[in-house]
């Protein structure tokens, strides 16, 4: 009842905005416009260029390629029903890698959170795993779990799990100390102060990490199919070097960028549905 | 006589790896049923820390504090605290706020339903109860912590400071709001306040406390309370003369 009111006086508002205001919010609409038509315009220009410069044989298409032999790369690796085919083998492996180490890192940053003697003995073995350039591990990886996705996989998990570890322990311990003094005061145990409050609590730093994981779950992937894989994404990447088919690196590539793009959108818009629920 | 909240020769010394710092030096003090108590004392006297002593969230390092003659860390929840800030949580609405207690002491007892949305009801905030906390005003929101607190029919409530982060127009507000909760629910409470002010017109007694290692410096008692404004009370020539005799043994 009282919602209806409201929206209806919302409404009302519109209609009656002063001259001024409609100006302003005309300027504001002007301003956005222009701002996607340069990124738009950019683009186009950009694409234009390198198409033109290649027709006419300026460039080496040869080390250079060109847009519309990117696009005739795609459509052969479409029609050969390897495109989707080397698209589900990546995508599986960044997902599971991303999945696994959000779940397993987030256990540890809770079971670290939890007892502080265990975090401070730990602490050590954190900064130098955190600081070492994880990829340096993979012919260990290899020799260890096989040549194969379970690698890749691995691979990608390393390179994800700590950065979700030390965010997410960071957020547990900065949650307010007096929150946690009134559940306190009200009898609760660790457990109940971890459910009611720590957890619900970090909800918005939760999604913020999950940002900067599903990248390096991309990087581990494509990184870990570069060491050793058949297929993928990155497999083709590195196959189309060795052969000097630029115009498959080049369509793998833009593949792997729109797909990250959708990607990182997903968590965006999951991010702000949450910050919406918040507020 | 028996008294409600006895607190038996607290002290509280803190240790830190550099130095031993003793913040409580010996306190004894009691409060009676329905009584309304403030403390006062210097900044950084250990009102705060004893008022975790008095919840049994910190254990003294000697001296008992019993509440109906058990002490008071067995028997938590029996106390209600209050803070500064109103701590509500941003992701609960006004009703699922107030039910934390209840869910944290798994009481599911459908009595005490009927009772919380008595006091949402009685201190209107029922027609807010599926409201977020942000949107409702500041006098609103310490309101909602005070019934949080009062759910749990706590014998003692503990006040830390409740009233300071408020601007001044809400603060007179929310100070009279707030009085008079307690007075119609006549509930036992501390409150610790570094208004002198505050103090002298709220309770029934002031304790001051010498600054640290704290003792009770002086102790003094006052009738405003029977008057139902506080804007009244602090009218009186009583309120003046308890506020200068607080100033003088403060200075």
């Amino acid at each position: 009842m009282e919602g209806v009111i409201l929206k209806n006086k919302v409404k009302q508002k519109k209609l009656d905005y002063s001259q001024e205001h409609k100006k302003f919010l005309a300027r504001h609409k002007h301003k956005k416009i222009f701002i996607l038509s340069c990124q738009i315009g950019i683009l186009v220009i950009f694409l234009g260029l390198w198409e033109i410069l290649a027709h006419f044989n300026l460039i080496n298409t040869l080390i250079l390629s060109s847009p519309s032999r990117i696009l005739t790369t795609i459509g052969a690796l479409y029609e050969s029903g390897e495109l989707f085919y080397h698209i589900g083998i990546t995508l599986f492996e960044t997902l599971l890698g991303f999945i696994i180490s959000t779940v397993v890192g987030c256990l540890i940053a809770i079971l670290l959170w939890w007892s502080d003697t265990l975090r401070k003995i730990l602490d050590p073995y954190i900064v130098v795993l955190n600081s070492l350039p994880k990829i340096a591990l993979g012919p260990v990886i290899i020799i260890w779990v096989g040549a194969g996705m379970q690698s890749i996989v691995v691979i990608c998990i390393l390179i994800t799990i700590i950065i979700t570890i030390i965010s997410m322990l960071n957020a547990f311990r900065e949650c307010d100390k007096d929150k946690i003094l009134l559940m306190q005061s009200m009898g609760a145990n660790k457990f109940q102060i971890l459910t009611k409050l720590i957890l619900p609590a970090t909800l918005p730093e939760f999604v913020s990490v999950l940002k900067i994981s599903i990248g390096m779950s991309w990087v581990g992937s494509i990184i870990g199919e570069y060491l050793v894989s058949s297929a993928g994404l990155g497999y083709l990447i590195v196959y189309g070097s060795q052969v000097f088919r630029l115009d498959l690196v080049m369509a793998s590539t833009l593949i792997l960028c729109i797909l990250a793009s959708i990607m990182y959108l997903l968590v965006a818009l999951l991010e702000k549905y949450v910050n919406k629920k918040r507020s | 006589m028996e008294h409600l909240l006895e607190i038996k020769n607290v002290s509280l010394n803190y240790h830190t790896l550099k130095d031993e710092t003793k913040a409580i030096e010996d306190i004894s003090l009691n409060v009676d049923d329905k009584e309304f108590v403030s403390i006062v004392g210097p900044s950084g006297c250990g009102k705060t820390t004893l008022l975790s002593i008095i919840a049994g969230i910190i254990k003294p390092s000697s001296g008992s504090v019993t509440l109906n003659g058990k002490p008071t860390f067995e028997t938590k929840n029996k106390i209600g605290y209050m803070f500064q800030r109103d701590h509500l949580f941003e992701w609960r609405t006004v009703l699922q706020n107030v039910k934390l207690g209840l869910e944290i002491t798994h009481n599911k007892d459908p009595e005490n339903k009927e009772y919380l949305e008595s006091l949402l009801k009685k201190y209107g905030l029922y027609d807010f109860k599926d409201k977020y906390p942000n949107h409702l005003s500041g006098g609103m929101r310490q309101r909602v912590a005070l019934i949080r607190t009062l759910v749990l029919r706590p014998e003692l409530l503990l006040l830390d400071e409740p009233f300071g982060a408020l601007d001044y127009q809400t603060r007179k507000m929310v100070i009279q709001d707030v009085s008079s909760i307690i007075d119609k629910e006549q509930k036992t409470s501390i409150l610790v306040t570094h208004d002198l002010g505050e103090a002298a017109s709220l309770s029934d007694r002031i304790i001051v406390l010498s600054k640290r290692p704290s003792v009770v410096k002086a102790e003094f008692k006052s009738n405003l309370r029977k008057i139902p404004l506080i804007e009244d009370r602090k009218r009186t020539d009583e309120y003046q003369e308890i506020v200068d005799k607080i100033w003088k043994e403060l200075s």
